[in-house]
């Protein structure tokens, strides 16, 4: 059926009249009971107009036709624009993978990417992670020509560490550019303690308890291996 | 005598997938074929369990995406569209099979007075909005419904900006009150994402309690003393309750889980691929792309077996199957009971069961009915009974106090799956973009455009973070969609960006905010607080 457009009208408007819906609902041979409030007629008319819809018996001018339909699901899905490469800031920022992965990536500002490309100091820019007592250094030499991220196997868990980027100076001395916040590197181990805290939450009083081992529920974890040897397992 | 208590946790969630520019988009059929077959199934399974006086207690999650597609008009119209059509195939499929083979015409009446069901469900008694019914359980005590993280973002990779960590969990509690008109008890984190301090914000938000796994319990500031059978409480007051392996393996695994069964419905054989494709044109991709319908014949029969050799499924068989496993599992959570409390002088065991919602129903046809005997068998036995976390904190006296490790509920327990080599590219754009944001949303004047501008801003970032895209890229399934889908968010964003500082062009701010249009009452200064 051709699909009135004062109905379209009807329905696109925010407040039509009863006897509007009323006289929209008789044109698409809708039954009505007398006690029918105007949400209920708005119901029934939308689910007519679904039905007619899905039955392919529907036509207007409003909304897409069966030409413009087909026309509409071949139309791509537009490819988006490809993102920026550097937003030219200094950026130094870990992501923890696991408890001995670490991402990091990294970005320069203008000035900042010509100091480090001086032949003098390009080879000698470094990546050092810190624990957040900086009694653990780990440090790398990185090639800022080719990279703006990396993955480290810190394989040091259960801390906070840090990054930073800078060069090493003819005396030896670190010089720093930037340095990241600190991140969480994710425990792979319980952490067996002296002593346990529990809450009494009618008192909102923290108690101390020694710990005893004995009666803990412990949990039995899955453990991998295989039979061709001790060569590292991939799950 | 001591109960156990269970805690059936149901995480349901889909990335905000919405075209309005398209009127069929393949990847909108994710919410479809969960609102036929999960959503509205359990509601069936509540309202049968209600009827016969079956006490039950279930927590189930909306994440804030889900709850805004549920409630859109246009997705409503787009899903009853759908729903009619599948009725009319499951019509034609009555008359086709009159032919075939018995068992598929018996499917096919059953599937049309399925499909029938559902559509007197969503459009006469939920009035499209199915959100209304889960209230309604909840209202009634049957139920606790909980929010989670905004547009489901990965929040251990936000420690760094916490004001996006912030407006994850406003719009996470915003999105909540606005569908249920109270504020969320509990929130079900992203992937179960946990690192330690997160708890700040989630007091800070008075979140009173959230979900980890179970090596959470297990490598936190100390071993947790009853494992993963008692919840903890934070430094920050917040309660953890933690998945328990378990009865995880036991429903969940490919290898040993319940849905694994020969009687049970194969998912991956459909109509949308086996009928002719003339045939089944009408209610497939309009492009010709052939998709699932959700009207399938066969039975997994043996899992080895290639699709084309398994066998015809019958759904009383599987109702067999289904009492069975139900039965099975009662059993076995008894004996864990009996085992627990052995160990645990005084104290009652909670054993906290979550999985993904759409487990019931999509993956797993026969779920709902799994969930529906699971509960008419657990009021048989006087040793169990199903709890919800709002009431077994109430009965806490006194609980142990610790912070849960750094972990996940994905492959690996840790971060692996949301950063690897696929996805990585992501989050130097999501960390520019929040630093953005958080500069930006200091602006104060009153300019309607450029606060329009900057709300739609908020959202594009929000919706970029959704931890999905990351996922998909990892698992390869539609790894094209989510590439994109992340590179549009942050395009849009830049773009807008872009019109704040120079020239404003009002005809494609419009646009962008007729396509992501999401959390209308988002206010851009949630981004403000960065401490």
């Amino acid at each position: 059926m051709k699909l009135d457009e004062n109905i379209i009208n009807i329905l696109k408007t925010d407040e039509p009249s009863i006897q509007e819906l009323r006289k929209t609902a008789k044109n698409l041979n809708i039954r009505l009971r007398r006690s029918m409030k105007k949400r209920d007629i708005l119901k029934e008319i939308k689910k007519k107009l679904l039905e007619l819809d899905t039955q392919g018996l529907l036509e207007n001018k409003s909304s897409n036709n069966k030409k413009t339909e087909r026309k509409n699901t071949k139309k791509m899905y537009l490819e988006p624009k490809e993102l920026k490469k550097t937003y030219k800031k200094n950026k130094l920022e870990i992501l923890p993978v696991n408890y001995e992965w670490i991402y990091i990536f990294w970005d320069f500002d203008e000035k900042t990417k010509k100091l480090l490309n001086n032949d003098k100091i390009k080879n000698n820019v470094i990546l050092r992670f810190c624990d957040e007592n900086d009694f653990r250094i780990f440090e790398t030499h990185i090639n800022i020509s080719n990279m703006n991220n990396y993955y480290f196997n810190l394989n040091d868990s259960n801390k906070n560490y840090y990054a930073r980027i800078g060069y090493l100076k003819d005396d030896g001395i670190f010089k720093e550019i930037m340095k990241s916040k600190n991140i969480f590197i994710p425990s792979k181990n319980p952490s067996i303690k002296e002593n346990e805290e529990w809450f009494n939450i009618k008192k909102q009083k923290i108690i101390s308890k020694p710990v005893k081992l004995n009666t803990y529920i412990k949990p039995i974890e899955e453990i991998k291996g295989n039979s061709f040897g001790n060569y590292s397992l991939s799950s | 005598m001591r109960k156990g208590k269970f805690l059936f946790i149901l995480h349901s969630h889909l990335p905000y997938v919405r075209h309005p520019n398209y009127d069929f988009f393949m990847e909108e059929n994710w919410l479809f074929e969960a609102i036929t077959e999960t959503y509205l199934p359990l509601l069936d399974v509540f309202n049968r369990l209600e009827k016969d006086n079956i006490p039950f207690n279930l927590t189930i999650s909306f994440t804030p995406t889900l709850m805004e597609m549920l409630t859109t008009e246009d997705l409503q119209v787009k899903y009853e569209k759908h729903l009619r059509a599948m009725i009319t195939l499951s019509e034609l499929e009555i008359e086709k099979t009159k032919e075939e083979d018995p068992r598929k015409y018996k499917m096919a009446k059953f599937y049309n007075s399925y499909l029938e069901r559902i559509l007197f469900l969503f459009s006469d008694q939920y009035s499209h909005n199915i959100l209304k019914g889960f209230k309604e359980f909840q209202d009634k005590g049957y139920i606790e419904v909980v929010t989670c993280n905004g547009t489901h973002g990965f929040l251990p990779f936000m420690m760094n900006h916490p004001a996006a960590i912030r407006a994850q969990l406003i719009t996470a509690k915003n999105t909540y009150y606005k569908n249920f008109n109270k504020n969320p008890e509990g929130i079900w984190l992203a992937e179960c994402g946990y690192t330690p301090d997160l708890d700040k914000y989630l007091n800070e938000f008075n979140f009173n309690y959230f979900f980890v796994d179970s090596h959470a319990f297990w490598y936190g500031s100390s071993p947790a003393k009853y494992s993963v059978y008692r919840p903890i409480i934070t430094k920050n007051k917040v309660f953890a309750f933690s998945r328990d392996p378990e009865s995880s393996e036991q429903v969940w695994s490919s290898d040993i889980g319940y849905p694994g069964d020969s009687r049970y419905r194969e998912f991956y054989r459909d109509i949308g691929f086996d009928r002719s494709l003339e045939y089944i044109k009408p209610f497939i991709d309009p492009s010709g792309m052939r998709i699932n319908t959700g009207i399938k014949y066969h039975k997994i029969t043996d899992k080895k077996l290639p699709l084309e050799l398994k066998e015809l499924y019958d759904i009383d068989e599987a109702f067999i199957a289904v009492s069975e496993h139900a039965k099975d599992f009662i059993s076995k959570k008894r004996s864990q009971i009996k085992r627990l409390i052995s160990m645990m002088p005084d104290l009652e065991p909670i054993i906290v069961a979550p999985f993904d919602t759409e487990l019931f129903g999509h993956w797993w046809f026969e779920g709902p009915y799994f969930i529906e005997n699971f509960f008419r068998e657990l009021q048989k036995n006087d040793e169990i009974e199903s709890s919800t976390p709002s009431k077994i904190i109430e009965s806490l006296e006194e609980v142990q106090m610790l912070t849960p490790g750094a972990s996940t509920w994905g492959a690996k327990g840790f971060n692996d799956v949301w950063l690897n080599k696929s996805n990585d590219w992501v989050y130097k754009h999501l960390s520019e973009m929040s630093d953005i944001m958080v500069k930006t949303s200091k602006y104060d004047d009153k300019d309607p455009t450029l606060i329009r501008i900057l709300n739609q801003m908020a959202k594009e970032l929000l919706l970029a973070q959704a931890s999905d895209w990351a996922f998909i890229m990892t698992t390869g399934t539609t790894v094209e969609y989510a590439v994109k889908r992340t590179k549009e968010h942050i395009n849009r964003f830049f773009e807008l960006f872009y019109m704040f500082d120079n020239k404003i062009d009002e005809k494609r701010l419009k646009e962008i905010e007729w396509l992501d249009k999401i959390f209308d009452d988002l206010d851009y200064k949630i981004f403000r607080n960065n401490c």
